[in-house]
């Protein structure tokens, strides 16, 4: 047993020397991210026995070096994450929106609103004056440009949004990688029994990015490998594995209408080689031909079925099936548009649709999806009441919201200035027309109607059609426009020129508040804005008076006046704002509460490790003089006992 | 629990930055003066704030429309004040002239007096604001009097009686009418068709080949034209008069004092002198007569038949052509209050002095040679139904046949409040005016044939007409005083509103202002406690995370 004690001293040199590294890691770590304080436990060596004299401790052994983590807090944190995670977004998304109406505010829509109506109450005092109707022009200029103004910032932030999709579904295929290469790392460090504590450290990171991002859903098992126990990782978001174990799973993007497209082409091409085959029956070549395009088609996308029969199916993104080619008994080729894959026509062009690369369906109107990336699609395509893409009210709501205002506006206040003395609108002609009852209606010059159903047409001399169905009266409803217009649309290239207006059919689907502007007669001609119902009698402001009435006009919108309407619109943000903070606040406290939690469990603390390098520096130094004291003994022992 | 340097790092970020949340807010709130910078602050106060403020604008343009409107009824006030002012005048000169002895050269100073008011009292009937005609109704880009000669290029329907200035030229134009109501004195073209239970008034002229349903009641001294079909039940009244030709059904009643006219074609008559008391009894003379050139035509005389008139003839006072076709070679120059009627053709230049009736539809003009012009005489009256045709001219000064009875009932309003307009405009001075003419064209032509040598009317006619016009000046004056009266009392009820739309704009300014704006004080006084907070939250973090173990070893 000589020189044992050198051996015991030793043990507590290494001890206190790897503790003064363990110390100085964690010092040195404090302020890293997501780092966990390590610890290194140690234990008293194993005793030797057998000396009759009872056991006798050898020194100490350290056991290893591990973090100090609390995963049932990372899993809670990881679960309110993505909640906080998607109200961030609606906040910044909300306030973006809110910073577009620029309410409250005396420059806003109370502005433009009563400059428009104000300038018609003056030149209802003289419908004579030419620089009355000058002011008016420029007043519906502007009123029209503050929504030209809005809704093409609307735009924006849709297509914003919609990029910034992009970004994040990209930044999930990079966490997802970065997870899948440290799992193996950490599987192939972990082989031999020692934790990969700083591994672990900045996976844990990762998934604290992705479930701000998304739902996430983690778990370790472990498995039992050859006899050995392998911890395997995986994690999920949105209900499907992302990274499962060393396996990636990324998400894509496709362009909505992009399939459609290619689809469309497909079986147009398709349709003509139909018809060739028919002018040719069994031709061997077209019928390779067809085969050819049928097997093209059914790479486009999963969604293409093609039945025995030659029909070809298509199953969109919103699941409805829409039948593009079918063949009738002739072997002509029917064929229908796949469609524009638009969730909403509203909706601005190229928006992404988010995919499995493997081919599974990411649901992103699911009510489960959570994080940033639901908080994006909510706000870019959010759209009120249609659960078809989500019923958040977000962009596409407010751009819906705010076409339907201009449609409805522009269709009341075009009607009243379109009206005769006796109150029936003049129109422009409507033609001569079969209609769905077999009725054949001649020419219409005139429409009157009480609120929308209880339509009355009238002919050029002003005497009511009879013998028109509800039907008939519905058919006709949508087929006219008013002959005098104050409001119109701008299309295409012609951006700020107005249109002349015809193609205002109806519900004025064709406007839009992109394009809702000045109506093109009063646009070119000021001087010839009907400012009477006879312009013989230029100071009856009767015609005016009932234009201006349209201001508090109650029944235009069923939320009331125009007005009424617009503060409906702020009102909505402003409490969709409001509550999007609010909830937000209160997610930030609750993960700021479990952040401090795990802060608590494995943050380093500065002073607590100054304490530890104090420890084990006297450690050190106690083991030093044991390493001293058995020195001096084998000294005496060897020098001053032996006789040399 | 574990606490270490990082946690309370965090807490006091935490804490801090929501000391400078609050204290942006306060900032923003002091700086810009309101409670709330967006609407997701408070979406119930923005809404309700939005509100107000449109209703404040509102009011603003209201009291705009209000001062507006108050500045046209000034122009109408200082207009009617003129008006009464000169139509005094008028008055005091009629009195003057009803009551004294006045010499040849009064009596034309008097007319240029009266001519010269006449003239300004059409011209403030004119009046504008603003450019606008203030008393043609809707029209007011029309003057109620024309400011120059017009000639009509189209034809124009009198639907009213119309007093024409003197000075005005008529074409012939044409008409057509079907069953109606009508007043004595009508006279009704010829192949009109009345249906049944038309009432003809007494003295109403039937043209030839008029058609009369059953039931028609035809009034007193009612003359028939020529081939007039009457059919059975028909009533003739005391004093009816049939021409030649008439169709006269079996059960037809005439009564006693019908006058029969000969069933001869050239059935033609002169009465050469007054007509007979008792027309039953005279005897229609058979057969052409033509008046030869320069005969005088005393009063009472009815041309009856297809008269012929040379040139040159005088028809005397009173004179009535009543021939189906008279034929009048012009120029013919009547007197006095000739009456024509029938159709009688009027060849060029034939002028017709004062008080002349052109009656029914002015028929006569009918059958006008184009290109020839009537000068009609002041103070004649167009009836009802008559007809100008295209180049009939109108001179500077006559009532605007636009304007004229085709205003009442246009009311230019003013928007004052929501739902609430008022009448800014003053109608009915057209016939004010109408009746003026008449009158006034009376006296100067009047005046006119009493001066010189070869006067028609003596003085006591005169005194007799000046009279008679004190008491059309007295109803002229109380109709325009009316009208004052009715502009004043919209003037006060402007001013009414007009005080109300301050103080509405005062209050709902008070209200936005207590929705929207900030107690300055308060927010100070919150500014001021967050601002110590943030400051000792400071200083404690610097305590705090200053120091570690580090320091002490």
């Amino acid at each position: 047993m000589a020189f044992f004690e050198l051996n015991i001293a030793m043990s507590g040199l290494f001890a206190a020397q790897r503790g003064l590294q363990v110390t100085s890691n964690n010092i040195t770590n404090a302020s890293t991210k997501g780092y966990s304080r390590q610890v290194l436990s140690q234990k008293a060596d194993t005793p030797l026995t057998g000396l009759g004299v009872g056991m006798t401790g050898t020194g100490v052994a350290t056991t290893g070096v591990n973090r100090l983590r609390n995963s049932y807090l990372d899993t809670k944190i990881w679960n309110q994450n993505a909640k906080l995670g998607q109200y961030n977004v609606k906040v910044t998304q909300n306030s973006i929106i809110e910073s577009v109406y620029g309410e409250p505010s005396d420059s806003g829509y109370t502005k433009v609103y009563d400059g428009l109506f104000s300038s018609l109450s003056t030149l209802s005092t003289d419908p004579t004056s030419n620089g009355g109707k000058i002011a008016v022009r420029e007043k519906i200029i502007s009123f029209s440009q503050y929504y030209n103004n809005i809704a093409a910032a609307l735009e924006g932030y849709q297509k914003d949004l919609n990029l910034e999709i992009k970004t994040t579904v990209e930044e999930i295929n990079s966490l997802g990688a970065r997870i899948q290469s440290l799992n193996k790392q950490i599987f192939e460090a972990e082989m031999y029994g020692d934790e990969a504590s700083s591994f672990r450290d900045e996976r844990d990171l990762c998934i604290d990015r992705l479930s701000q991002i998304i739902d996430v859903e983690a778990s370790e098992n472990e498995v039992e490998v050859n006899g050995n126990t392998v911890k395997r990782f995986s994690v999920k978001i949105a209900g499907q594995p992302l990274v499962d174990h060393l396996s990636l799973n990324v998400l894509e993007l496709e362009v909505r209408g992009e399939t459609e497209g290619k689809i469309d082409k497909l079986v147009e091409q398709l349709k003509g080689q139909y018809k060739d085959l028919k002018a040719n029956p069994g031709d061997s070549t077209i019928q390779a031909e067809i085969a050819k395009l049928q097997a093209q088609l059914l790479k486009v996308d999963d969604g293409v079925k093609i039945a025995t029969d030659g029909t070809v199916t298509f199953t969109n993104n919103k699941k409805e099936i829409i039948t593009v080619l079918s063949l009738d008994a002739a072997g002509e080729a029917q064929t229908t548009t796949a469609g524009t894959g638009k969730y909403n026509e509203t909706a601005v062009d190229g928006l992404y649709q988010i995919t499995w690369s493997n081919g599974l369906d990411f649901d992103m109107t699911s009510n489960q999806l959570s994080g940033e990336l639901k908080g994006l699609i909510d706000m870019r395509g959010g759209f009120g009441t249609n659960a078809d893409v989500s019923s958040y009210k977000g962009i596409a709501y407010y751009r819906e919201r705010m076409n339907n205002y201009v449609r409805i506006f522009a269709k009341t206040m075009n009607e009243e200035y379109s009206k005769d003395k006796q109150g029936r609108i003049i129109i422009e002609e409507l033609k001569s027309k079969t209609l769905a009852s077999g009725t054949y209606v001649d020419n219409v010059g005139y429409v009157s109607h009480d609120g929308d159903e209880n339509y009355t047409f009238y002919d050029l001399d002003g005497k009511e059609i009879n013998g028109l169905s509800d039907e008939d009266k519905k058919e006709l409803s949508g087929m006219y426009t008013t002959k005098y217009k104050l409001l119109s649309c701008a299309t295409g290239n012609t951006k700020n020129t107005p249109t002349g207006g015809k193609e205002l059919m109806g519900d004025y689907s064709a406007m839009t508040a992109n394009n809702f502007t000045i109506s093109l007669e009063i646009f070119s001609n000021v001087s010839q804005m009907r400012t009477t119902y006879d312009s013989s009698n230029p100071s009856d402001t009767s015609f005016m008076l009932n234009l201006l009435a349209q201001k508090d006009n109650r029944g235009m919108f069923k939320e009331g006046t125009p007005t009424d309407y617009m503060i409906g619109i702020f009102s909505e943000l402003g409490i969709n704002a409001t509550e999007a903070k609010m909830y937000q606040s209160t997610q930030e406290s609750v993960t700021n509460y479990l952040v401090q939690q795990r802060l608590s469990v494995s943050q380093v603390n500065t002073s607590e490790e100054f304490s530890y390098l104090i420890k084990y520096q006297q450690a050190y130094q106690a083991a030093a003089k044991v390493m001293n004291t058995i020195d001096g003994i084998y000294e005496t022992t060897i020098f001053k006992l032996g006789n040399f | 629990m574990r606490v270490t340097n990082g946690m309370i790092m965090n807490t006091t970020l935490n804490s801090i930055n929501s000391n400078m949340v609050s204290m942006s807010k306060l900032y923003a709130q002091m700086t810009t003066g309101k409670k709330i910078q967006t609407v997701s602050d408070d979406p119930i106060i923005a809404g309700r704030a939005m509100k107000l403020k449109v209703t404040v604008l509102e009011a603003k343009q209201y009291e705009s429309n209000t001062k507006e409107g108050t500045s046209w009824l000034g122009a109408t006030e200082t207009a009617l004040t003129n008006m009464t002012k000169i139509l005094d005048t008028i008055r005091d000169k009629c009195l003057y002239a009803a009551n004294g002895t006045l010499t040849a050269e009064d009596k034309s100073i008097l007319k240029t007096d009266i001519e010269e008011l006449y003239e300004q009292l059409k011209q403030e009937v004119n009046a504008t604001y603003g450019g606008r005609y203030i008393f043609s109704g809707y029209k007011t880009n029309e003057p109620m009097t024309y400011i120059k000669e017009t000639t009509l290029d189209e034809i124009f329907n009198i639907d009213k009686d119309y007093n024409i200035s003197a000075g005005t030229t008529v074409v012939a134009g044409s008409t057509i009418l079907t069953g109606c109501t009508l007043s004595g004195g009508t006279e009704l073209e010829a192949n009109t068709i009345l249906k049944d239970g038309t009432v003809l008034g007494n003295g109403t002229v039937l043209g030839s080949g008029t058609v009369l349903n059953n039931e028609t009641v035809l009034g007193d001294g009612t003359v028939i034209g020529e081939g007039t079909t009457i059919p059975a039940g028909t009533e003739l009244n005391t004093g009816s008069i049939l021409g030649k030709g008439t169709n006269l059904p079996a059960g037809t009643v005439l009564p006693e004092g019908t006058v029969i006219l000969a069933q001869n074609a050239v059935d033609a008559g002169l009465m050469a002198a007054p007509i007979p008391t008792d027309v039953t009894t005279y005897t229609v003379p058979v057969g052409g007569e033509t008046i030869g050139a320069d005969i005088l035509l005393d009063g009472n005389v009815i041309l009856k038949g297809d008269m012929a008139v040379q040139a040159g003839t005088v028809a005397g006072g009173k004179t009535q052509l009543v021939g189906d076709e008279t034929k009048l070679g012009g120029p013919m120059t009547s007197q006095g209050e000739t009456v024509v009627q029938g159709t009688t053709t009027l060849k060029g230049d034939t002028t017709f002095t004062s008080a002349t009736v052109l009656n029914g539809k002015t028929v006569l003009l009918n059958d006008l040679t184009p290109g020839t012009n009537m000068v009609v005489g002041g103070g004649t009256t167009l009836v009802k139904g008559s007809i100008l045709g295209i180049g009939t001219t109108l001179p500077k000064g006559a009532l605007n046949l636009n304007i004229y009875g085709k205003i009442s009932g246009d009311e230019i309003n003013y928007e004052i409040g929501v739902g609430s307009i008022i009448n800014v405009n003053t109608v009915g001075m057209d016939e004010v005016v109408n009746d003026l003419t008449k009158h006034m064209e009376e006296i100067i032509n009047t005046v006119n044939g009493a001066l010189g040598e070869d006067a028609v009317y003596n003085s006591d006619e005169l005194y007799a007409l000046f009279d008679s016009k004190i008491v059309a000046m007295d109803d002229a004056l109380s109709s325009v005083t009316l009208k004052m009266t009715q502009v004043g009392s919209r003037v006060s009820r402007l001013e009414y509103v007009q005080s109300r739309l301050t103080d509405d704009i005062t209050n709902f300014k008070e209200l936005l202002s207590e929705i929207e704006d900030i107690d300055v004080e308060e927010v100070y006084v919150d500014f001021t406690s967050q601002y110590a907070t943030y400051q000792a939250a400071l200083q404690a973090t610097s305590k705090v995370i200053m120091n570690t173990l580090a320091d002490y070893i």
